[in-house]
């Protein structure tokens, strides 16, 4: 037998073992660095915590493959007038246990989100009422028009009406209630994937729903497991134990990039980081300086044309980022095309500041967290040394999350000036003006995370236009203003907004969404 | 008997205060409510759930609340897991017990002969070559000697797993992946690691005590009656060894399960440790009470084992010689 054939024999050989592997259960090993909290879709608002659900719990509508809105439990909608929505729900639709999905179950699962220990009542805030018509119609009221009822119905998950109250998991668990919650450590959704066995902080492992009403990709098996150790993280994805890791640290990509068998899948996440400068107080606090600075703007133009963003992402980031122009990234709709950033210059930024009174500069403290967003602690430092060429002197007191959040948010909002950033969650701008941009006012429930206190009047007014009304481009249009006079009185300073970053194997097509989504009936191994 | 209960509340007392000092540590750990709820949640809600929580009482109401339910075994319910403290501990330890019972087995074994030759044989090759050793596992931090071995022995050579624990099996009572191969190989790294730091301590102190014996009196006599070498070394030498020896070993044993905080989280071993650092992180303070309060316990009990040790083995204690 000659060299050749054997050769070729050897590929049929490997072919066909190929082919046969490929109809042969297929298992995806994921670790990240965090894990779901909890398996009940009402109790933990976390990002992480939802995405990982929505692999097994559906809404009514979802995110498909392109990242646009479409029908999920719901077949079809229709609105009847400006505040009524009619949604026909999927037929012959069944949860993990094998009971029937319908109209009783997503009644049941308004009411529950909507219920004291629920974290997902600002989803139907909105919401006047909901009814069942028939079996497989519900109607749903709203207090006002609201063009973004599907954004906002996006994150409420479908839960089997009969399967709670058999376990007395009618409402999330309730810190104070003595008995353990069933619907934390349980799941029957009626989404691609089941729950096979879960330990919490060790390991999920997740299998196919063969009675699924939708198409999933070749995956029969995920295994889930946290690695909260960065560098154990990616040893792991080296030698090949997992087959995707995320988020992978910023410093291993060149190592990841290097190795054989691996790959680095990103894409732009749906984060903006921006730093934050006191306006409401007269006095800023843990300063020196007499009075707010502040309340100049050309204080704050000179603040944003001494911050060189474009280094941070080059020096900090490592590449993984882009230039933020405002408040939210290019796939938010309201993001206003037109608008361009202050460029960085160290003579503008200081005579900006002589004109303002601050030839000399001035003393303030910057807050940070260290542990919340990628790099956190080093954009700030960054930051700091920036400032220092134009005369500005930062204490930066660099913290815990944990430490951070309870010194800057409501009710204290303790910080002068500082590192954020926002995600909004419907995709769509107005709920940055509901909550970072708007004018601070926490009885009505709005601006609470508006810690520079920044208020422009005319921009809210355009937001709450935009709030009720139904045509799309006009609707878009006033939200776009409002953006354009935010920026444009430099209510915060906008950094980057951050690269979704990830490592997988090569044979592993990866489906990133920019909130962090991971599909994985979308995903296929190769 | 008056040994034991005088014993028993001198413990009581400890554990009171580990929990009381506990507490009051909590107040700056920063606010459990910001990590229980979205961001997108209203500050009434928040407020709200901050009152039901009993966050809003003053502190020692909060603490005698506290200490009165734990008596009776209920630590509360974790805020970042919804679930029962007790439960979680219960799922955890066994993680826990099993790298520091293995690591604590392999640094004895390892430990005490060693410590008996570097003591004999001082000015040896070998005996020079493991003190130099011993001097690593005193000095490299175990979290990169973690790392180390991670890419040494899973990156680079590809035989042993890097992160989490095995499979388990059931031997009488005992769930442990101890008792299978994928288990032990899962163990070995995160076991070594922990293992090395005591090895160095326990060797050192063990080659410290022996010099110190073989140079007193009563080994010269013993030499002097022609007793056979290994009667000299161990029975009469390393026995009177064994008092500071023994205090040593139980305190480290118990600082083991310190220790595996950082080693569990290198090897992402699913023990106490990591959980531990899972509620730092979440503000989570019916875990972070129920750990320090499960640690005080771990400590408080292996030195009263370690008293009753004494007992046994130095006579002078036993029958009230001072």
């Amino acid at each position: 037998m000659s060299k050749k054939t054997l050769t070729s024999i050897a590929t049929v050989l490997a072919l066909s073992t190929a082919l046969a592997g490929s109809a042969q259960a297929e298992t995806i090993r994921i670790a990240s660095q965090g894990d779901a909290t909890s398996l009940d879709p009402h109790s933990h608002n976390e990002s992480f915590t939802n995405y990982f659900l929505a692999n097994v719990y559906e809404g009514l509508v979802a995110r498909d493959r392109n990242f646009e809105i479409t029908g999920q439990l719901a077949e079809s909608w229709e609105q009847i007038d400006a505040t009524t929505w009619q949604f026909k729900l999927r037929p012959d639709v069944t949860f993990h246990d094998g009971s029937s999905f319908a109209a009783d179950d997503v009644i049941f699962s308004m009411e529950r989100a909507l219920s004291e220990p629920s974290n997902f009542k600002h989803v139907l805030a909105s919401v006047e009422s909901f009814s069942a018509i028939d079996e497989m119609t519900i109607e749903i009221k709203t207090k006002a028009a609201n063009p973004i009822l599907l954004n906002d119905l996006l994150d409420l998950m479908i839960l089997d009406k009969q399967w709670a109250d058999a376990n007395g998991s009618q409402e999330p668990i309730n810190l104070q209630a003595e008995e353990k919650a069933f619907s934390a450590t349980n799941a029957n959704g009626t989404g691609p994937f089941t729950v096979v066995s879960r330990a919490q902080g060790e390991k999920t492992t997740l299998a196919v729903n063969t009675s699924y009403w939708g198409e999933v990709g070749n995956v029969t098996e995920v295994v889930f497991t946290p690695i909260n150790n960065a560098a154990t993280l990616v040893s792991a994805l080296l030698s090949g134990e997992v087959d995707m890791v995320m988020p992978l640290p910023l410093q291993d990509i060149p190592r990841v990039e290097a190795a054989e068998g691996v790959k680095v899948v990103s894409s732009a996440e749906a984060r903006t980081m921006y730093i934050g400068m006191d306006q409401w107080r007269d006095q800023i606090i843990e300063s020196p300086v007499e009075g707010n600075p502040f309340l100049d703007l050309r204080v704050r133009k000179a603040f944003a044309h001494a911050i060189d963003a474009q280094a941070i992402i080059d020096r900090v980031m490592q590449g993984q980022a882009t230039l933020a122009t405002q408040y939210v990234m290019d796939k938010v709709n309201g993001y206003n095309p037109d608008l361009t950033r202050l460029e960085y210059n160290v003579e503008t930024a200081k005579s900006l500041l002589a004109e303002a009174g601050y030839p000399d500069g001035f003393e303030l403290t910057m807050d940070c967290s260290t542990d919340r967003y990628v790099n956190d602690g080093q954009i700030c430092q960054a930051a700091v040394s920036l400032l220092a060429r134009v005369g500005i002197t930062v204490n930066l007191i660099a913290q815990p999350k944990a430490q951070f959040f309870p010194k800057v948010v409501a009710p204290d909002f303790g910080t002068s000036f500082f590192l954020l950033s926002w995600t909004p969650s419907t995709m769509d701008s107005l709920n940055v003006f509901q909550n970072v941009l708007g004018t601070r006012d926490l009885e009505a429930g709005t601006g609470a995370w508006n810690i520079s206190g920044c208020s422009i009047p005319e921009a809210d007014a355009l937001a709450a236009e935009a709030a009720n009304t139904m045509d799309p481009k006009i609707r878009e249009k006033m939200l776009q203003d409002a953006m354009a006079l935010m920026v444009e009185n430099v209510c915060l300073v906008p950094l980057h907004v951050q690269q979704l970053v990830w490592g997988a194997a090569d044979n592993i097509d990866v489906v990133q969404h920019p909130t962090f989504e991971f599909p994985l009936e979308y995903y296929n191994v190769n | 008997m008056y040994f034991l209960i005088t014993r028993l509340l001198q413990a009581t007392i400890v554990m009171l205060c580990v929990a009381l000092v506990g507490f009051l540590v909590f107040q700056f750990v920063g606010d459990p409510v910001l990590s229980l709820v979205g961001q997108e949640t209203s500050v009434e809600d928040r407020d709200a759930l901050r009152e039901s929580l009993g966050l809003n009482d003053p502190i020692f109401v909060q603490y005698f609340r506290y200490v009165t339910n734990a008596v009776q075994g209920d630590f509360g319910i974790s805020y970042s897991f919804n679930r029962d403290v007790s439960e979680m501990i219960a799922d955890r330890l066994p993680a826990t017990i099993e790298l520091v019972l293995l690591s604590g087995v392999l640094s004895l074994m390892l430990a005490i002969p060693a410590g008996i030759y570097t003591g004999i044989r001082r000015k040896g090759g070998l005996a020079q070559t493991i003190m130099a050793l011993s001097v690593i596992g005193v000095s490299v931090p175990s979290f990169l000697l973690g790392i180390l071995l991670i890419l040494v022995f899973s990156v680079w050579l590809n035989w042993l797993p890097s992160f989490g624990r095995g499979d388990t099996a059931t031997v009488l009572v005992f769930d442990s992946s101890l008792f299978t191969w994928d288990g032990l190989r899962h163990a070995l790294m995160p076991a070594a690691v922990l293992c090395l730091f005591q090895l160095g301590v326990i060797l050192r102190l063990i080659r410290a005590e022996m010099l110190e014996v073989l140079r007193t009196d009563y080994i010269r006599f013993a030499w002097a009656r022609g007793l056979p070498g290994k009667r000299v070394y161990l029975r009469h030498a390393l026995k009177n060894t064994l008092v500071p020896v023994v205090t040593a070993i139980g305190l480290q044993l118990s600082s083991l399960f310190a220790f595996s905080i950082i080693t569990e989280r290198v090897f992402q071993w699913p023990g106490m440790g990591s959980l531990l650092l899972h509620a730092i992180g979440q503000s989570d303070i019916p875990l972070l009470a129920a750990y320090l309060i499960f640690v005080g316990l771990v400590f408080t009990i292996s030195n009263l084992v370690v008293d009753a040790i004494y007992v046994l083995i130095d006579p002078r204690i036993r029958h009230g010689v001072r």
